[in-house]
């Protein structure tokens, strides 16, 4: 996007997000201006529905929020890469969310994980990966651990390859599938 | 994003020169890109896909170039297919962009950094149920 579109853009954000503040501001009273926002004020306090009016004032406000953080956000994110290789071309790297996405799938692929989430973060040049997952109570907790960091390791030195620091897996048991009352 | 601007190539021979507009070796790479076995798309930030939720496509989504008068240089974001190994993809993806670039416009590409941002799985498709057979004919 041309700089001055984004420059633009942001300036009308920023004085959209202005403007709800300015009559949030009169709403409660506040001494802001003295005759222009009394009149804004009144005016507001006349419409039918005050309360569209402020919901519209807020919905203005996200909106500006919004459009600030798509324009800018970029900008003040964190270093995101976990794996960077350099070669004759370039550089080429792999995003921690990315790395989350890789393992998530493999262990969602496994029938007996029900549900899971995974988190990547890297401490100097090894990255670890922890996994929390969500199973049957019926199912060997040895087994699924020990298979779990298996199949993410090799998966992710097969596709990014690179070695992973360590896995870590938290095991959640559910006991959805008791579905009697154990007690009257 | 940096800001695109005009490229003018002296042409030697013809008197004249040749002026491309903008964004067209982000276009360039990103078509390119898109050709490789194993990339599903380029990731761009929230607002670059605002404008095709609205239907129009934006060929230069997650995509930075730098341009001198001779050389330029090429920040990509990539989505990749799971399934594949990631830095094969990158490096096909490297020599596909450098090659469509300077085939097109004659400038050299010096560098063709890739982040591969995110993983697309491919989506379950459930299995038609089996067609009964009839029974009498």
């Amino acid at each position: 996007m041309k700089r001055v579109v984004r420059i633009l853009t942001g300036l009308l954000a920023v004085l959209a997000i202005a403007l709800v503040v300015c009559v949030f501001l009169a709403l409660i009273g506040w001494p802001v201006s003295q005759e222009r926002l009394t009149e804004l004020l009144s005016a507001a306090r006349r419409m039918p529905n005050v309360l569209l009016t402020v919901s519209a004032a807020l919905l203005l406000a996200a909106i500006g929020v919004f459009t600030l953080y798509a324009l800018y956000a970029e900008r003040f994110s964190k270093q995101t890469a976990a794996i960077i290789e350099h070669n004759a071309m370039g550089e080429t790297s792999v995003s921690f969310s990315a790395l989350a996405e890789l393992a998530n799938g493999v262990a969602k692929s496994r029938p007996d994980v029900k549900d899971c989430k995974t988190s990547v973060s890297s401490t100097g040049d090894r990255v670890r990966i922890s996994v929390r997952v969500v199973t049957a109570p019926t199912v060997s907790l040895l087994e699924l651990t020990y298979a779990l960091q298996n199949a993410i390791s090799a998966r992710v030195l097969e596709v990014c390859g690179t070695p992973i620091g360590s896995v870590d897996v938290r095991v959640d048991q559910t006991d959805a599938e008791q579905k009697h009352a154990r007690v009257n | 994003m940096s800001e695109y601007k005009d490229i003018t190539v002296e042409s030697e021979g013809n008197g004249g020169k040749v002026v491309f507009a903008e964004d067209v070796v982000a276009t360039i790479a990103t078509l390119a890109a898109a050709e490789v076995d194993g990339v599903y798309g380029m990731s761009g930030t929230a607002f670059e896909g605002l404008g095709e939720k609205l239907g129009k496509k934006n060929y230069t989504k997650g995509i930075k170039v730098e341009v001198g008068q001779v050389e330029c240089a090429v920040d990509m974001n990539i989505i990749v297919r799971y399934g594949f190994k990631i830095q094969d993809v990158c490096r096909a993806v490297q020599e596909a962009v450098k090659n469509a670039i300077e085939t097109m416009t004659g400038l050299k590409v010096v560098q063709v950094n890739i982040a591969v941002t995110s993983i697309a799985f491919a989506k379950e498709v459930p299995a038609e149920p089996p067609k009964p057979e009839n029974r009498v004919k």
